[in-house]
């Protein structure tokens, strides 16, 4: 009997094990690829001719789309990054979706809004509409004020209905847009504009940045430490798996903080739908189906290594646990719902390489988490494992968490060069604690998440908006420790 | 065997500690070396943006003898970093000169062999928008060259340098790579945008000789080009066998804006395809105006598609009193659609208070006729707005007015203003 549970102890360890030995070469894999990726995208964009596009009367005009729910905090800026960008020609869409703050005085006053009577068609049954509004100052800008009831999904939809052009960039109100944002991610789709249906591109957090009049002018990295690990782990997301997914045509996920869509793509879909937790994963799954349907054209969803913003993260503990079982739910719907696509021929690399790392790591990932180190722990207390093997794995754990995180932050750094070597220590070193720290958090959302998913629960929570401009380090010490000075 | 196990664990770990520590210290040696040669590098490129610079205004010889100074302690590199960005560096007066010494110095030579094959890719490319920038007697054998390559990047970059280059010859390769389709088409006409006039018969060359989706993006280009489009060398696009290409040759011609492309314009109106006779309707808004109303309110009888109506509409509005004529045409159109879409049209451009002013005219042929579109809007049952149209006129006219309806339609008048039509 001993040794049953002798060997079972064995068994399941080696099993976890060899799980992370997996997860750790395709992390390998992809963060290679990822860099390789990057240097060349990065070369790209030095070499780009960015003045020509700029002049061309053929650059693509772009209708972007701003949701927006009780966002009084960050709409007056994030409006003001839209206005400031460098662009030939967009039209910006605002969609105030039944906000009760000051969302929608703001922007009457910053624009000078007027009523209008235009035709309204609503393709995707996204909601009543209050007030269709005109700005005098800026004509290119249209705010629809509607009711609530479908989530972000239903704003968005709302909002392409309004939409004119050919390319619709969806953009989050609490999203303030580098200047040349649009500029950067349009030039790669003017290269391909009848295969690319899809771009999404890097996006920091602004937390504790300067932002004067829609323009981010102090960048400081050295931030609280809640707030540089999820800087990593957009780092880990964005960098380490998107780019080198999307080098095989299997990005899952143009976030919703910025991306831009082909319209007619999105109109065959039927836009964003308001049934999921979270809209960004759902569409662009729902896009690799419509490529695999469309096969002979070509299409692609492409990820980008540029930053063109940056976007307010959860300031705590509690509020980023709120967010990321929200994500985490959503994850697990969207994976659910596409099951079928997993391990298909007919979806090619997403359901060979993309979607099994969805549902090992995203869906399972927290049992075999929770099951390696209870499996460890509990081999140790009966005599099966030595310390010296629990010391072992503990510390393999927290070594495995800092080469995911290492790996993507040397990538970006070395082609976006936005660190400065006091920042990339601080944000490395970071990394070498994230297992005993921050990961914990994680583990927390992630359990409340797939518990919640069973619940039934899909709801869509925004995360509440404390705007740290600059703060410092008396602005939010969620995890207990001040900014760390290195 | 616990400790084996320990064993493999310890394995995995000093795998996983060598590459996080290669990782932290790479990354920080290169943050480290990268802010270095930032340091270092950007004082020195602008010394010498700066001392360029100086150079406008200063008599030739100075010019001359201060280049050649700097050619012998400045690098390479750094000469391609001043002529890739010299359009925003390089003031435009010192730019000719700066080009022509250029080429005097060992560093076009050096540019050359960096741009041609065997190097590192990207310090190739670099070189090639110089090239591109410089115009060297080689630029254009390197970049056609270049064209060739299997890598999409050297490709591309090598469109970009022809593009930035702006001669007929650099046009002709930038064209023949629009026919083999090497290159998607839009950007290759986004780039050949900015050429000048001079490469508009190279363009119509090309036309003569593509398929017809090279076709599409030649004919969009011609209409681009602010330039008189040879009329015969498009026309007769208007009756190519794609679609898309007689859309574009609309288009083209519409650009045009001569009367002669009126009439293979007009043919298009008939076409099947609903997107080629919107640009049809566009076109011809643009080289008549408003003369061209009668013809498309010949259209709108049996046009289906909406956007059409709408575009005709909105040709209309434009000039509403020459659409009148037009549209009361079709007022008593058998087709109910077309009969509303007439009396719509009345009612957005405003044309009803002045028909009912007109109905009160000296008697003559003006008012005849005005009374007789009102009695065919009367006759459609279709709401114009009457009532509306009443109270913008003086009592007088408005009684006056109501006795004619009255005669017509005798409840509409009642409608309108029962007490003073009780009578009636």
């Amino acid at each position: 009997m001993e040794t049953l549970t002798h060997q079972m102890f064995v068994a399941a360890f080696f099993i976890f094990l060899g799980y992370y030995v997996l997860l750790a070469v395709y992390y390998l894999v992809l963060g290679l690829v990822g860099f390789t990726v990057g240097h060349q995208r990065g070369e790209e964009d030095a070499g780009e001719d960015y003045q020509l596009l700029a002049a061309s009367s053929f650059t693509l005009p772009v209708s972007i789309v701003l949701p927006a729910h009780n966002e009084e905090a960050w709409i007056a800026d994030s409006l003001q990054s839209l206005l400031n960008l460098n662009y030939p020609e967009f039209e910006v869409v605002i969609v105030d979706d039944c906000s009760t703050d000051r969302t929608l005085e703001i922007l009457k006053e910053r624009l000078e809004l007027v009523a209008v009577h235009n035709p309204y068609t609503d393709n995707f049954q996204s909601g009543r509409i209050r007030g269709l509004y005109k700005s005098v100052r800026h004509p290119h800008v249209t705010v629809l004020s509607k009711e609530s009831g479908q989530k972000k999904a239903g704003a968005v939809n709302a909002g392409l209905n309004l939409a004119r052009y050919k390319y619709v960039c969806v953009v989050d109100a609490d999203t303030v847009l580098e200047p040349d944002a649009l500029m950067r991610v349009m030039a790669q789709v003017e290269k391909d504009p009848e295969k690319i249906i899809g771009v999404g591109s890097y996006f920091g957090l602004v937390n504790g940045f300067e932002v004067e009049n829609g323009r981010v002018v102090g960048k400081n990295f050295l931030r609280t430490p809640l707030v540089a690990y999820q800087e990593l782990e957009y780092l880990r997301s964005f960098i380490g798996n998107r780019l080198s997914w999307s080098q095989w045509n299997a990005m899952p996920n143009i976030a919703g903080g910025f991306g831009v869509w082909r319209r007619d793509v999105l109109m065959e879909l039927g836009g964003f739908s308001s049934e999921v937790s979270c809209e960004d994963i759902e569409l662009t799954f729902r896009a690799h189906e419509y490529i695999a349907q469309h096969r002979e054209a070509g299409y692609r969803i492409v990820m980008l290594p540029y930053v063109v913003g940056w976007t307010e993260g959860p300031h705590t503990i509690r509020n980023l646990i709120g967010q990321r079982n929200r994500w985490h739910r959503a994850t697990i719907e969207t994976t659910w719902k596409f099951r079928h696509m997993l391990c298909n021929p007919r979806y090619g690399k997403f359901g060979f390489v993309t979607l099994p790392y969805f549902f090992l790591y995203e869906v399972l990932g927290i049992f075999f988490e929770l099951g390696s180190i209870a499996v460890t722990v509990l081999g140790f207390l009966s005599g099966v494992f030595d310390l010296k093997l629990l010391v072992g794995f503990l510390v393999f754990m927290t070594l495995f968490q800092a080469f995911t995180s290492l790996l993507p932050l040397v990538a970006f750094h070395r082609e976006q060069k936005l660190f400065r070597p006091s920042e990339f220590v601080y944000l490395a070193l970071l990394s070498l604690i994230e297992f005993a720290v921050y990961r914990w958090i994680i583990v927390v959302a992630r359990v409340t998440g797939t518990i919640d998913y069973f619940r039934g629960v899909r709801t869509y929570e925004g995360v509440p908006r404390a705007k740290q401009r600059a703060a410092g380090p008396t602005a939010a010490a969620p995890l207990g420790l001040q900014q760390a000075k290195v | 065997m616990n400790s084996n196990y320990a064993e493999i664990v310890w394995v995995l770990n000093a795998v996983l500690i060598a590459c996080v520590v290669l990782l932290g210290a790479g990354g920080l040696l290169h943050a480290l070396a990268t802010a270095a040669l930032q340091r270092r590098r950007q004082p020195a490129d602008l010394a010498l943006t700066e001392r360029v610079r100086k150079l406008a205004g200063k008599p030739a010889l100075t010019i001359a003898q201060q280049l050649a100074a700097q050619c012998s302690t400045v690098t390479t590199e750094r000469w391609l970093r001043l002529i890739n960005r010299h359009e925003t560096l390089v003031p435009e007066n010192v730019w000719p000169q700066l080009q022509g010494h250029l080429f005097t110095t060992p560093v076009v030579a050096a540019i050359e062999r960096q741009a041609g094959p065997g190097n590192n890719k990207w310090r190739r490319i670099e070189a090639m928008k110089g090239l591109g920038h410089l115009h060297t007697p080689l630029a254009l054998t390197l970049l056609e060259q270049a064209l060739e390559e299997d890598d999409k990047d050297l490709r591309y970059f090598a469109l970009l340098s022809l593009a930035h280059m702006r001669t007929v010859p650099a046009a002709h390769v930038m064209l023949d790579q629009l026919q083999r389709h090497a290159f998607n088409g839009h950007k290759i006409v986004a780039l050949l945008e900015a050429f000048p006039p001079a490469v508009v018969p190279a363009v119509y060359a090309a036309l003569q000789k593509s398929d017809a989706p090279a076709r599409f993006w030649l004919l969009k280009l011609l209409a681009r080009f602010k330039v008189d489009v040879e009329l015969s060398a498009v026309d007769g696009f208007t009756r190519d066998l794609s679609p898309d290409v007689r859309a574009v040759a609309c288009e083209c011609l519409g650009f045009a804006s001569r009367p002669e492309a009126c009439e293979p314009v007009a043919q298009c109106l008939q076409d099947p395809v609903w997107y080629v006779r919107l640009q049809a309707v566009r076109a011809l808004s643009r080289i008549e105006g408003s003369a061209c109303l009668p013809r498309l309110a010949r259209l709108m009888a049996a046009e289906t598609s909406p956007l059409v109506q709408e575009s005709i509409k909105n040709v209309m509005l434009r000039d509403p009193a020459g659409a009148l004529p037009a549209t009361e045409r079709f007022l008593d159109h058998p087709d109910q659609a077309v009969k509303a879409w007439c009396v719509n049209a009345l009612v957005d451009s405003n044309s009803v208070v002045k028909l009912l002013t007109l109905c009160l005219a000296e008697p003559g042929g003006v008012r005849e006729h005005a009374r007789d579109v009102l009695k065919k809007l009367i006759a459609s049952n279709i709401h114009f707005g009457l009532k509306q149209a009443l109270d913008q006129l003086q009592a007088g006219a408005r009684r006056r007015i109501l006795d004619f309806v009255a005669g017509v339609d005798v409840l509409l008048a009642r409608r309108m203003e029962p007490q003073a039509v009780k009578g009636a």
